[in-house]
């Protein structure tokens, strides 16, 4: 091959975002058109995927194959591009009738979100006139022609905004051109089909009026192409070549369709498949599914083109109607009989791994090892943190991961937590037999502990001390090893352990959850195994009654309870991220939430923690705290920390007591977005002063010939992704802040609205704080 | 670790520095070489400089791994030097080569493109970097479009309700 053709083909374009996009487009359409093809199969045939992927990857050609760089360079490969967009891509879409499949590919959650917005007589009239013949051919002709007017043409290759734009309007208006001639199901055009003959005619004569003008022009009409240099031919070659491009292919992606149907309408009968029936529409049996109901919406909305939903078989009901991609209306869903969920525990490997008996101690065998070494380094290496293991494992390894896993799977480090394995020891030689004290059982102690951490983090700077942070690590072992040693049951992690409450409380918005598979079976369950333990298993020791947990407060993923249950009745399963807080139900071993203020207030130091820990390492907080400093006199900056702390934290903390407790809960994943990016932003900018530790540890052991040569971090640039997946983590947390606010109240807007500006203001404040200069910290400085 | 921070880069949806060209600064020939060097990002400003060259022969014939380097002078503070050799590697557009130069002050700057020990010269004005917010403006403001959104459907269901769960 030749050099340059091989350089052309291997110039593709990085471009993640559109490569998510597609594939998230792709999965949605996947999902829906595999529950509805099993439903109906003779509707929902194999050809509408292949179809639908035959669009994307138009698209992925258009904006994300070598094309794409050469768009700036040649004409004609901007043409093609555009062609794409406008000629390749929306049919293959159309003819996939995407509709329902692309709703019924999301959650129900997400489509009863849309459903008011699709049942808008608005939209649907709006949409019935972008999609007539004469709108939409006047809208594709007007977008031709002005994009190519050379003014706006030199704009959108000058700048990239423009240029988004550009391909926006060619893909929008293709799309709207190419729906009146698939129309896909379940479009009912109310014109006549003859309409399309002139319709696809006169696009076609203005296609080839512009090709041919771009064609036989002496001049360059673009001057961009004019300046670039050249690769192949002249700039009119060049021009030529795009006008031929325009006109050839252009003519027959008019003319086919035309042709087919021209036949359609000659010969009707011949165009009928065999045996094809006409199907029957009713209308979305959304929320008011009586019969009445439906009739009405059907008459409302017969002559849209929007989407329509095939008449449901007598025998699922009218509820179930076999096409709807829409939630299923209430009291459908019969007693005791679910579909199969997703459930962690039964993905081959890891859930046979997980399952394991061994599983956890191996894991918590493994951590241990680490944080001995961890500490046996804070006391014995050097006292300075980037080349100590303890100053750099924990604050910036330990805590981006930890996070990382809780937003991605669930409690995973209480699952592995080593601090457990002292406890297996203690209660061979301790009596752990006295019962937790009435009064400590609630979450203060914790509170008090976790308060105190967050202030002597800052206060004491833990992070720059390895040998602190190693005799912290030894405190919590000698914790946990007394307190289990003494009292039963799983009374340090349910009652003292600060890490295992901000484990908790992040955990209320992992994507996985612990529950009972299926309710007849724990109904008819003599020994309640899962509580009361087995001879393999101690069950659940905190307290917490499976057929009536909910949600992930308090629960360590020890997996105790699965081991014990002797009907397999358990699952690790998927679900909407924070939506065990959209209704506050009695909950085993805890309660209401809205009635335990503890809980309240382990949230709102939990929320208000995360933007004071991020807030006091950002460079104007820590410029204000160093004048003040100076300008008052003093020697240490103790008080100033403390006054920090308990304006940022206690101050707001003790005003939110005072509303609704029920609201309070709505905060968390606000709070747990804002711990997310501060860590991730640790973790991702300085993960590799491991490296530099890991060769100190070696040299002084021996087992390295050299010392090291240390990464500077603090001089690497910070990605210019990270602050854009920070800010995204931050805005996913405004939005479920904001939901959770609105369900906890009842769907009222007013009742939402207070915490609503709260949480918007909080937002606000965490992009602040994260556009911010950040301390480095844990790093060589300087 | 490149291929950690990629993938992770792509699983956090990054928009990195494209690379594909950019702006073209000048096309010039000498000695037998036509070069033109672009630059990205446009305008160009305080930061992250991407400057990407195509070298060509005489007949346009595009010449590939030609060895290039590629300084920057501020014209304010001339002993200083920033440079870089150019790469297929860091070009999308693997007809080129690119250089990533790291420019800490706004004003006016020299641009020297080295190739085959051929020196060819430019000027580049680098501006002031933008707020970081203006920057990040449409990624900061679509939840807010997710919120209208909800608002309007709201206030749907509300004109409707015989839609709303309520009434049910
Ligand atoms: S032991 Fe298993 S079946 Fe019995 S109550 Fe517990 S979870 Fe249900
Ligand atoms: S519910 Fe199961 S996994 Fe959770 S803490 Fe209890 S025993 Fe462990």
């Amino acid at each position: 091959m030749l050099p340059a053709v091989d350089a052309v083909l291997r110039s593709w374009p990085y471009d993640p975002s559109l490569w998510i996009t597609l594939a998230i487009c792709a999965a949605i359409y996947l999902r829906g058109w595999h529950i509805l093809s099993r439903r109906d199969p003779t509707r929902w045939h194999a050809a509408q995927p292949l179809s639908f992927l035959g669009g994307l990857l138009a698209l992925f050609l258009a904006l994300g194959s070598p094309l794409e760089p050469f768009t700036s360079l040649l004409l004609q490969a901007h043409m093609a591009q555009h062609l794409l967009l406008v000629m390749v891509a929306p049919p293959l879409l159309w003819l996939a009738a995407p509709f329902f499949p692309l709703l019924r590919g999301w959650p129900a959650q997400l489509r009863s979100l849309l459903a008011p917005l699709l049942r808008s007589t608005t939209l649907h009239r709006l949409f019935a006139r972008l999609t007539h013949p004469i709108g939409a051919g006047l809208l594709f002709f007007l977008t031709t022609w002005s994009w190519h007017l050379p003014a706006l043409y030199e704009l959108a290759l000058t700048s990239p905004r423009w240029h988004y734009f550009q391909h926006a309007c060619f893909l929008v208006s293709g799309l709207l051109f190419w729906y009146p001639v698939v129309r896909p199901y379940p479009a009912k055009p109310t014109w006549s089909k003859w309409l399309l003959v002139p319709y696809l005619i006169l696009t076609d004569v203005q296609n080839t009026a512009l090709s041919a003008l771009l064609s036989f022009s002496d001049e360059p009409w673009y001057p961009h192409y004019a300046a670039m240099p050249r690769l192949v031919g002249s700039v009119i070659d060049d021009q030529i070549a795009a006008g031929v491009l325009m006109w050839v292919p252009g003519s027959i992606a008019y003319l086919v369709p035309l042709f087919l149907i021209g036949l359609q309408l000659l010969f009707p009968q011949a165009a009928a498949r065999p045996g094809q029936t006409k199907p029957r529409r009713i209308a979305l049996p959304l929320v008011d599914s009586s019969e009445q109901g439906l009739v009405r919406q059907w008459k409302e909305t017969a002559r849209s083109p929007l989407p329509l939903i095939p008449e449901p078989s007598p025998a699922r009901g009218v509820g179930r109607s076999h096409g709807s991609p829409l939630p299923k209306g209430r009291g459908v869903r019969g007693k005791g009989v679910r579909k199969p969920r997703w459930d962690l525990l039964r993905v081959p490997i890891l859930g046979n791994f997980l399952r394991w008996q061994f599983a956890r101690p191996l894991l918590q065998l493994t951590l241990l090892v680490l944080a001995v070494v961890v500490m046996l380094d804070g006391w014995l290496g050097p006292p300075i943190t980037p080349l100590n293991l303890a100053g750099v494992l924990p604050w910036i390894h330990w805590r981006g991961l930890l996070v990382f896993s809780l937003f991605a799977l669930g409690n995973v480090f209480c699952y592995g937590c080593p601090f457990l394995l002292p406890r297996t020891l203690a209660r061979r030689w301790l009596p752990a037999s006295r019962p937790w004290p009435r009064w400590l059982r609630n979450k203060w102690p914790a509170i008090v502990l976790f308060a105190l951490f967050l202030w002597a983090y800052e206060a004491f700077a833990l992070w720059d001390r390895p040998g602190a942070t190693a005799c912290l690590a030894l405190a919590y072992f000698l914790t946990a090893f007394v307190i289990d040693g003494i009292f039963r049951h799983a009374s340090f992690c349910k009652f003292v352990c600060p890490i295992g409450q901000f484990n908790f409380v992040t955990s209320l918005v992992s994507p996985t959850e612990l529950a009972i598979r299926e309710r007849s079976a724990c109904d008819s369950c003599t020994t309640k195994d899962c509580i009361r333990g087995s001879s393999n298993s101690p069950g659940c020791e905190l307290a917490l009654y499976l057929p009536r947990k909910q949600g992930n407060m308090d629960c360590t993923l020890c997996l105790d309870c699965v081991h014990a249950c002797p009907h397999d009745n358990i699952e690790l399963r998927g679900r909407l991220p924070a939506s065990e807080l959209w209704s506050d139900p009695q909950r085993s071993g805890l309660g209401r939430f809205s009635q335990r203020p503890d809980l309240a207030v382990l949230v709102l130091l939990f929320v208000f923690g995360a933007f004071a820990n991020a807030g006091g390492m950002i460079a104007p907080v820590v410029d204000w705290q160093d004048a003040l400093t100076d300008k008052l006199g003093w020697s240490s900056p103790l008080p100033l920390v403390t006054a920090f702390y308990v304006v940022a934290v206690g101050l707001p903390t003790f005003l939110l007591l005072f509303t609704s407790r029920k609201y309070v809960f709505s905060l968390v994943p606000l709070g747990t977005a804002m711990w997310f990016s501060h860590y991730c932003f640790h973790f991702f900018t300085s993960y590799e002063v491991v490296i530099p530790a890991l060769q100190r540890v070696a040299f002084d052991l021996g087992w390295y010939a050299q010392a090291p040569t240390w990464v500077c971090s603090c001089c690497a640039l910070v990605p210019a992704w990270l602050i854009r997946a920070e800010i995204l983590a931050l805005e996913f947390g405004l939005l479920l802040s904001l939901y959770t606010a609105w369900r906890v109240a009842d769907r009222s807007p007013i009742k939402t609205t207070p915490y609503a500006i709260l949480i918007i203001a909080l937002f606000i404040l965490g992009v602040w704080i994260l556009l911010q200069p950040m301390q480095m910290r844990g790093t060589m400085m300087g | 670790m490149p291929t950690v921070r990629a993938c992770l880069a792509l699983l956090l949806l990054s928009p990195l520095l494209y690379a594909d060209g950019g702006q073209l600064r000048w096309t010039e020939e000498r000695y037998g070489l036509r070069v033109s060097v672009f630059t990205s990002p446009t305008p160009p400003t305080v930061g992250l400089l991407d400057v990407s060259v195509l070298v060509q022969d005489a007949n346009g014939k595009v010449r590939l791994g030609v060895p290039i380097r590629v300084r920057a002078i501020p014209r304010q503070q001339p002993s200083r030097v920033i440079e870089a050799m150019a790469s297929t590697e860091l070009a999308t557009n693997k007809l080129l080569q690119s250089a990533h130069l790291e420019l800490d002050r706004p004003g006016p700057w020299r641009l020297l493109v080295e190739v085959e020990s051929v020196a060819f010269e430019g000027e580049i004005l680098i501006e002031e970097a933008p707020e970081s917010w203006w920057e990040l403006l449409p990624w900061l403001t679509w939840p807010f479009v997710v919120i209208g959104l909800f608002v309007l459907k709201i206030f749907l269901q509300s004109a409707n309700p015989r839609s709303s769960p309520a009434s049910k």
